[in-house]
């Protein structure tokens, strides 16, 4: 489709940035170079060498040492290399680029690359490989004396990979005594090896204030002092499956520029790590922004390393090299979702009011992490949901492991917490006598201001009411009680009986979605809106591309508010040097901070187009007082701009002979303001409904045909609804399954046989149970015999 | 290998070796409307016309397809079928994000030259498997049947056409 | 020739096929090449031979040629072809794959792989349908024509080509065929079942129950002991069937290699069929 010649004038080009409508992997050159990574074979180790016996002539391989700047790009958590130096962090981690003028030449190469490990590395790798699989492994013969057989290490070697899908390349490891080619130096700082990167605690509640006599009561005595106590462990993975463009880049050298077509998603970091990776002066980096389909964190920040691989290619062969991952890099190394772990703590008193929360958040950030303190933060805030805990404490960590680093959509970003916190309050219900919905309007957050000790302030409009919608529209209490009811009266009958009813439940859950989040340490909140009115009467929204259904709600907007056609309204994307978009695109794609910098323009436009002088530009951003609202040093106050707040409930009825669920129906309310698209907003929410079903169960796209959405009236400013279901569905489809099963569900997402193992698992343990009981009783009777046999011994 | 196929409706002959797969292929010829999606078939990203049915070519090695026609959507775009498609999904306010165009378009195409008035149910089976990350299955639906009014409107009313 | 030897031989006619067949050594056949990830050195196509592309509808049974993709199969209409084999072809990948995926490619393409990586069998979605409605397979040769119960059936033997499948059509009073295990893809949690069964003055005449996935269930010693019974079948019938299942399903299967799910799945859905005789 697009052949693009360079530009020869492109040193006289003053816009250094440009976006183009087109996919990067479409896209050729003359002369063109394919890449593909070498990647490490191993979690763990230090590679002393990599090499290709007899490349062919237009083919090269780049290591760590051909990097013209910094391999090490600086990140807020430490550095990251653009290519291994040689002390492997994870397996698949990038050690080199092949490439060449055929890319099925290049893969064919990349097999037969030659990877050379230290022995004592791996020696201390089978230790470690036993400890963590907990199985015998052969220890290194020879290891005491001489040097090891080829041949075994070979297959010790292939052993490691036992734990890890094959990659396309097959590694050759042998030990190579006194190698001389590529020695690859450990030059990563001591800090590389701890294993907590990031963390965050907060404690805030009457309980962590000294009393009279000065003593601090601490969260202990309020849970021994509780009428109920809960406890609960929840893990979250959930992924959803898409299929778009893998990520990569083309870059190329013209002179002293560099061009870069690429998805980045943050066009200021991508330059910035390019100058620092290729020693480019940044003014001479043009970056050619093509579509992006992915929003994980990784293509956020790693699109950039993965430039930086490409285009030290580009500098050293002088031609274009085009890097594209494939779909099997691209889901473990662009997508891969590590595992949150939250474990919930909560003291109750009689009336089902929470005392007491403490929460302990484990996050998997993967080898290295930029967002990681970001991640745990948003956790932390959404920790205790949409309620209101007396006291709470929440204590957060994310660990290095050697996986990739985890990746999670920044709009997703704290759908973990709302996972746990509202399983753990279907726990509560269940243990109170309360219903879902009761103890969720007993301990949400009102819109009164009523924020008692909680730390951080969300506006959440008429949350009991949305509630009492939902309970309406999808008849929840009566379905409740019936299946609570069923569910009881299975648990005292036999196991013969377990499939006489149909097995039904139904979950309900709560979650806001906040945008325009203030405390970001990566980024600060610069969000801003430039906006012209033309001679010609058009208006001009000064702005990186949006999606089309925000481009169709400022039309919108724009013609309600100064009285013009919609067609009238056009986005502008050319950027001059100094105007190039700071913020990650996640941010500018925000259609309520955005919209509401927006109308903020046109009012502002509206008061002075009879004085001014056309063209009028006018920039809102968000205001200092508004930033202020959020201190980072307490980790406390308004930490976001905006909040939409959504209730869903989902209902399943499980398969008695398949041993899989069915759901029966989806029913969310949301009140996200004021609605400016309606057909818009409702295919968003839909959209998100299908996606959050396909992610349920791995290699599964559940359906439910029945889907209801509501919205609440409200006249507020419009707020981000897009991910609300992300943070209310899975949470109340794993209640729903367990009431029907009869036992809690507490992770997702599933797999096709989970139901079946679970009722196994509880059936045996009810059997144990019973098992226990009996020779309890037996014992007892026992006892009780001997003890009446003695008297008629005695009488005897 | 060399292996002769009626690509866009124009004979040309393909060099390529019989396992690689049509996707690969296809692109090689600069037809990037096919893309690469999952590799198995489900997503739909790769669809191409196989002898006027919609295929996933990521799954077909390039040897099974010789003397085959194939039409990829840069040649669809030129059917009329093609401007009755769009309308309906510019109606139902599908926005395509590019990517799963293939996938979406082709479908749409094989249930209007199905179905002469598709009922919720045939509509619903065809697109029930196709996951497409940008526009939901009601909103896929409603573009499809808008497609058929349109098509309906240029082509004519049938008297008498059985479904 | 190709670079790396690899080759797809054209053939027009079955006569062709044959000739490919008798002189080409470890000659793979193609069907739509929807399950196999790669294709062999040598391998032939048959997409385009009428012979083997087409499928004839009579009064008590359809001859479907192998090369018959799963979407034609679905256009003959589930009132005119069994109802197990319509809903169990609903259930395999999207519209788009069954416009490429073939009869004889689902027959044959478990068999084929396993037999190559030396894996256990594992059963494509027809597999079921077509053994419980005791398909007959016609394989032929140069000079030979065998028909083959599917029920006797453990891959084309060499030098033999899949030449037609029949599959009789006769009215069952309760058809039911369900798929287990992931809808996207085939795996050791994949399997179908499917129950026929007919009845006559609330006299059970005919039954035939059929399980596979990994593992290949079908006893025509429990369905005889079934026929004859007097129905609505008792609750302790019903139990004694389903035991007794229970104990000739670990004697045909590797209970070592299969997920136990699978077992409870059968057992389950046998017990559902058979409650719905009363």
């Amino acid at each position: 489709m697009k052949n693009i010649v360079p530009d020869a004038k492109q040193k006289k080009q003053s816009t250094k940035i440009s976006f183009q409508g087109d996919f990067y992997s479409d896209l050729t050159m003359d002369n063109m170079l394919y890449g593909a990574i070498v990647r490490s074979p191993a979690k763990t180790g230090i590679i002393t060498s990599i090499s290709h016996g007899n490349l062919p002539d237009g083919y090269y391989l780049f290591t760590a040492r051909d990097v013209p700047g910094s391999n090490l790009i600086d990140t807020p958590l430490g550095k990251v290399p653009v290519f291994s130096e040689g002390n492997i962090s994870y397996f698949g981690e990038p050690l080199g680029i092949l490439v060449g003028p055929d890319e099925d030449k290049v893969y064919e190469l990349l097999s037969e690359i030659e990877i050379v490990f230290d022995t004592n590395t791996i020696e201390s790798y089978l230790k470690s490989f036993e400890e963590e699989y907990k199985r015998p492994v052969l220890s290194l013969p020879g290891s005491n004396d001489s040097r090891p057989n080829a041949a075994e290490i070979v297959e010790i070697t292939k052993a490691m990979n036992l734990d890890a899908a094959p990659l396309s390349a097959d590694s050759i490891v042998r030990e190579h005594e006194n190698a001389e080619k590529y020695s690859l130096s450990n030059k990563l700082e001591q800090d590389m090896f701890s294993s907590v990167i990031a963390h965050r605690s907060i404690e805030k509640g009457p309980c962590f204030v000294a009393d009279g006599n000065g003593v601090v009561p601490g969260l202990k005595s309020v849970f021994n002092n509780a009428s109920f106590v809960v406890e609960g462990s929840w893990f979250d993975a959930l992924h959803t499956p898409a299929y778009t463009e893998p990520n990569g880049a083309i870059c190329t050298f013209s002179g002293e520029y560099l061009t870069v077509y690429t998805p980045t998603q943050w066009l200021s970091n991508i330059r910035q790590v390019l100058s620092t990776a290729l020693a480019v002066n940044p003014e001479k980096i043009l970056i050619k922004k093509t579509n992006t389909t992915n929003h994980g964190t990784n293509s956020i920040w790693y699109n950039s390393i993965i430039a930086c691989q490409a285009a030290t290619a580009a500098f050293h062969t002088g031609k274009s090299v085009k890097l594209v991952y494939s779909r099997d890099e691209q889901e473990k190394f662009m997508e891969t979702m590590l595992p949150i772990t939250i474990a919930h703590k909560t003291a109750l008193d009689a009336s089902g009011k929470i005392l007491a929360m403490q929460v302990n958040i484990d996050l998997d950030a993967g080898s290295s992490n930029p967002f990681a303190q970001e991640i745990l933060d948003r956790l932390v805030i959404a920790s205790c949901g949409c309620y209101n805990p007396l006291n709470m404490s929440v204590s957060a960590t994310a660990f290095r492991s050697a996986n990739p680093s985890s990746s999670i959509d920044l709009q997703l970003i704290d759908t973990a917490a709302f996972f746990a916190v509202e399983n753990q309050l279907n726990e509560i219900s269940l243990l109170s006598g309360l219903t879902p919905a009761e103890i969720r309007k007993v301990n949400i957050m009102q819109s009164n201001g009523d924020r008692c000790s909680m730390p951080f302030a969300f506006t959440i409009e008429k949350p009991s009411e949305l509630i009492d919608a939902l309970v309406k529209v999808s008849d929840f209490n009566r379905k409740y009680a019936s299946y609570h009811l069923d569910a009881v009266l299975r648990s005292t009958q036999s196991e013969a009986s377990l499939f006489e009813a149909p097995l039904r439940g139904i979950g309900l859950s709560c979650g806001f979605e906040g945008s325009g989040y203030y405390g970001s340490g990566i980024y600060s909140s610069d969000e801003t809106m430039e906006v012209t009115l033309e001679t010609d009467g058009t208006l001009t929204i000064h702005s990186p591309p949006t999606s089309a259904s925000i481009k169709e709600i400022w039309e919108q907007t724009v013609s309600k508010l100064l009285n013009i056609p919609p067609e009238s309204v056009r986005i502008n994307s050319e950027f001059d040097s100094h105007e190039e978009p700071f913020l990650p695109e996640s941010i500018y794609c925000n259609i309520s901070i955005m919209t509401v910098l927006l109308k903020k323009c046109c009012e502002s436009i509206l008061r002075k187009r009879s004085d001014a002088v056309l063209p009028l530009t006018v920039k809102k951003s968000i205001t200092a007082a508004q930033k202020m609202s959020w201190n980072s040093e307490t980790f406390s106050g308004t930490p976001f701009h905006s909040t939409s707040f959504a209730s869903g409930c989902v209902e399943v009825e499980l398969d008695p002979c398949t041993f899989r669920e069915h759901i029966r129906g989806i029913w969310v309310v949301i009140n996200g303001g004021q609605i400016l698209s309606a057909r818009a907003a409702e295919s968003t929410v839909k959209l998100c409904i299908q996606k959050v079903l396909a992610s349920l169960v791995c290699e599964e796209a559940i359906s439910c045909s029945n889907i209801h959405v509501s919205f609440m009236q409200s006249e507020s400013d419009a707020t981000q609804i897009g991910e609300l279901v992300y943070q209310v569905l899975p949470a109340a489809y794993t209640q729903a399954l367990t009431q029907a099963l009869g036992c809690t569900i507490n992770t997702l997402p599933l797999r096709t046989d989970t139901l079946y193992n679970r009722i196994c698992d509880k059936t045996a343990l009810e059997k144990a149970r019973i098992l226990s009981k009996t020779t309890a009783k037996r014992a007892e009777d026992l006892d009780k015999n001997e003890f009446e046999l003695q008297p008629v011994s005695k009488r005897s | 290998m060399k292996i002769p196929v009626i690509l866009n409706q124009k004979k040309i002959v393909l060099e390529a070796e019989p396992s690689e797969k049509l996707l690969v292929v296809l692109r090689r010829e600069k037809l990037y409307s096919v893309k690469c999606g999952c590799g198995k078939g489900l997503c739909g990203d790769c669809t191409v016309l196989l002898d006027g049915h919609p295929v996933p070519s990521c799954t077909i090695p390039v040897g099974m397809v010789r003397d085959c026609k194939i039409i990829t959507l840069e040649f669809f775009q030129t059917f009329p079928i093609y401007s009755d498609i769009i309308s309906g999904f510019a109606q139902a306010g599908i926005h395509l994000c590019g990517y799963c165009n293939a996938g979406k378009i082709f479908t749409a195409y094989e249930v209007l030259s199905t179905y002469y008035r598709p009922d919720r149910e045939q509509l619903y089976s065809a697109i029930n498997m196709f996951d497409c990350c940008c526009t939901d299955r009601d909103t896929l639906a409603n573009g499809i049947l808008y497609a058929v009014a349109a098509k309906h409107t240029r082509e004519g009313r049938h008297k008498n056409v059985k479904k | 020739m190709s670079k790396n030897n690899q080759t797809v031989f054209i053939a027009k006619t079955l006569s062709d096929v044959f000739y490919h067949v008798n002189s080409v050594s470890g000659l793979q056949i193609l069907g739509g090449c929807t399950y196999e990830d790669t294709i062999e050195e040598k391998s032939l196509t048959v997409r385009n031979i009428p012979e083997l592309a087409s499928f004839e509808k009579r009064e008590r049974y359809i001859d479907f040629g192998p090369a018959v993709t799963l979407s034609e199969m679905l256009s003959i209409g589930r009132n005119k072809m069994p109802a197990i084999l319509y809903d169990a072809l609903l259930t395999i990948a999207t519209p788009s794959v069954r416009n490429l995926a073939t009869l004889g490619g689902n027959i044959c393409g478990g068999t084929y792989s396993a037999q190559n990586s030396g894996q256990g069998t594992q059963k494509l979605t027809l597999f079921v349908p077509l053994l419980a409605l005791d398909a007959r397979l016609e394989l032929r040769n140069q000079n030979e024509t065998r028909y083959v119960p599917f029920s006797k059936f453990n891959g084309v033997p060499t030098g033999f080509v899949l030449t037609k499948i029949r599959v009789p059509v006769d009215e069952w009073e309760i058809a039911i065929y369900r798929r287990v295990g992931p809808s996207n893809i085939i795996s050791p949690l994949s399997a179908g079942f499917a129950f026929l069964a007919d009845t006559q003055k609330n006299i059970l005449t005919n039954i035939r129950i059929a399980f596979a996935g990994p593992i290949v269930f079908r006893s025509q010693e429990l369905e005889n002991k079934v026929i004859g019974t007097r129905l609505p079948l008792s609750e302790r019938t019903i139990q004694m069937l389903v035991d007794e299942s229970d104990t000739l399903y670990d004697e045909t299967v590797d209970s070592k290699n299969t997920k136990p799910i699978l077992k409870a799945q059968f057992l389950n859905l046998l017990r559902y069929s058979l409650e719905q005789l009363t």
